[in-house]
């Protein structure tokens, strides 16, 4: 494996962005002395960083200048001045570097390169490129903002126990860190206080001129074809309530993404919209809502016994939710047709969203099985609470056969233990698993039409003679026909 | 109080049904509480279930949510168990993204 860095600028910035928010989330263990030891060199390197950013032409009006330059200026002098007096002090001295810092240093000093390496950029007239720099000189601050926090935070925690040690005991074998720590506090609070007032000035608008790069056309397949190996393993291996639950759940969102985007490729012509709108579209809808009732029913029985799922599992599926929603949604509501056509290539999403619709299937008839299977157990208070609710009627009475009596037994109630469902609740939650594999299949054999997720079928022995003659791009009989005109 | 917040989180999910909106709000809105719920029983100390604490008797999703977030916003962060910051950061983007 190369261990060439591929980020580009703006990747580089997200990244140094979300290691300072660790630092943040992991303030019970920081070590203070290796931060400061690593604080100077973290706005060393965003310094050098935010000099390489193109700025506005100096002829350019005041309005569309770049924003004022003083805050990396003042926190870069203000940081030299600390790391100088703290260099000749007794503390924290020569050692090991913070891994975190180190990692923003690098990520600033890497993006520096990458701008640099063709020479200085200096002055653009390009508004876009101009909001762009923007941006990063806020992402710049922002990380810078957090980090400090986190120093402070850090040495804060190490002076505390030396000044109780000093009240208690009137005397301290660490007197030299305590009063660097002291004398450092207040310095770094200045730093914060100016990178805050940049923060609160620019953030989050400026934000909205960064450049992005158009969505990864690979993000939704790789994220559909991940989510759908872990759903088949944590089913197969690990059918837990909440497993069941969080598969049908994770289902229901897809297939209404699914038909978020089929309807935008109908609509742009990238499928048949007459196909989408009299075979796909309702049945589409129909497995999408029989996975939202299978969702219903296993989180009222993870409700009783929650564990947390696989991690494999939930990280699966915010991926695929996070691949769908970057085509399908644009701020907080559906993108248009023309906006997710703009974003990845209809045709071929339509092709995965056609495995999709098999692969929910399969899926379907999984759940199915563990309805039938007696080996697998629940939560006792979970089957009981399954019972009850199965053995009453609409009008508030019992279904005949049902009894009075207890559902599960009390022991087994009283320790939660996992049991097999009863029969009552067994019958209901297979007719509901049938219903489900019904549905599903009904909308795969109605996304039978769509394109192939394989290669295009094989053209024709006649369309092969005559492409041969006319040397011109391949395109399948499928894909060429109603609504592919243009 | 992460037992706690663990089992307001369960029950936002269970109640999802209560939530305004359309089909797709509602299936966001409980696939996120679902991965929530997960991270929030990860904090948990081994052995600590939450069937032990009582369920609440709100019905209304989003302020278990806001329940949930005003427990942990009672405590310092730096006294909470590391991960504690992701959970409260996508505990608010989602109250964030459903409050009306």
């Amino acid at each position: 494996m190369s261990g060439r860095d591929h980020r580009s600028v703006g990747e580089l910035l997200l990244d140094a962005d979300h290691t300072a928010r660790d630092v943040l989330m992991d303030a019970g263990d920081l070590d203070a002395a290796a931060m400061l030891r690593t604080w100077g060199e973290a706005v060393q390197t965003a310094a050098e960083l935010w000099a390489a950013l193109p700025t506005a032409p100096s002829a350019a009006p005041p309005s569309q200048r770049s924003a004022p330059v003083d805050a990396m200026g003042q926190v870069a002098a203000m940081t030299a001045a600390l790391t100088r007096g703290i260099r000749r002090g007794p503390w924290p001295g020569p050692g090991p570097t913070d891994p975190r810092l180190q990692a923003i240093a690098d990520s600033f000093a890497r993006a520096a390169a990458l701008i640099n390496q063709h020479g200085p950029v200096g002055p653009s007239s390009d508004p876009a490129v101009r909001a762009d720099a923007d941006a990063a000189r806020t992402r710049i601050i922002h990380t810078l903002y957090l980090a400090v926090h986190g120093v402070r935070l850090a040495v804060l925690a190490h002076a505390r126990p030396l000044q109780d040690a000093i009240a208690s005991r009137g005397k301290n074998t660490a007197a030299g860190s305590l009063a660097v720590a002291r004398s450092v506090l207040p310095r770094l609070d200045a730093v914060e206080q100016v990178a805050g007032a940049y923060v609160a000035r620019t953030y989050p608008a400026t934000l909205a001129g960064e450049h992005r790069k158009a969505p990864r056309g690979s993000r939704v397949v790789d994220a559909l074809a991940a989510w759908d190996v872990h759903a088949h393993r944590a089913i197969a291996a690990h059918p837990t309530a909440g497993h069941l639950r969080l598969a049908a759940r994770t289902q229901e969102l897809i297939l209404g993404h699914a038909a978020v985007i089929l309807s935008a490729a109908a609509r742009t012509g990238a499928v048949d919209p007459y196909q989408y709108a009299t075979r796909l579209e309702q049945p589409l809808d129909g497995a999408r809502a029989a996975w939202a009732v299978t969702a219903r029913s296993w989180a009222q029985f993870a409700a009783h016994a929650a564990r947390p799922d696989a991690t494999a599992l939930t990280t699966a599926a915010a991926e695929v939710r996070a691949a769908l929603r970057e085509i399908t949604i644009d701020a907080s509501t559906t993108a248009t047709p023309a906006v997710i056509a703009s974003r990845s290539d209809l045709s071929a999403t339509a092709r995965t969203l056609a495995t999709v619709l098999a692969a929910s299937t399969d899926l379907a008839h999984l759940v199915r099985d563990v309805t039938l299977d007696p080996a697998v157990t629940f939560p006792a208070r979970a089957v009981n609470a399954a019972a009850v609710a199965a053995s009453a009627t609409p009008c508030g009475g019992t279904v005949p056969g049902s009894g009075e009596a207890a559902h599960v037994a009390i022991k087994d109630l009283t320790t939660n233990r996992e049991i097999p469902l009863t029969a009552l609740v067994r019958t209901q939650e297979t007719h509901r698993a049938q219903r489900l594999v019904a549905a599903t299949g009904a909308a795969a054999d109605a996304g039978a039409w769509l394109p192939s997720p394989t290669l295009p079928d094989p053209p024709q022995e006649q369309t092969i003679r005559t492409l041969r003659a006319r040397p011109v791009q391949l395109v399948s009989a499928r894909a060429a026909g109603r609504g592919c005109e243009r | 109080m992460l037992q706690r917040v663990a089992r307001l989180l369960v029950a936002a999910e269970v109640r999802v049904v209560d939530l305004p909106g359309t089909d797709a709000d509602e299936c966001d809105f409980a696939l996120c509480a679902a991965l929530l719920t997960s991270q929030a029983l990860r904090l948990l100390p081994t052995g600590v279930s939450v069937d032990d604490v009582t369920a609440p008797a709100e019905r209304d999703p989003l302020a278990l949510l806001r329940g949930a977030e005003q427990l942990i916003r009672e405590h310092p962060i730096e006294d909470l168990p590391p991960g504690t910051t992701a959970l409260v950061t996508d505990l608010c983007d989602l109250i964030g993204r459903f409050t009306p």
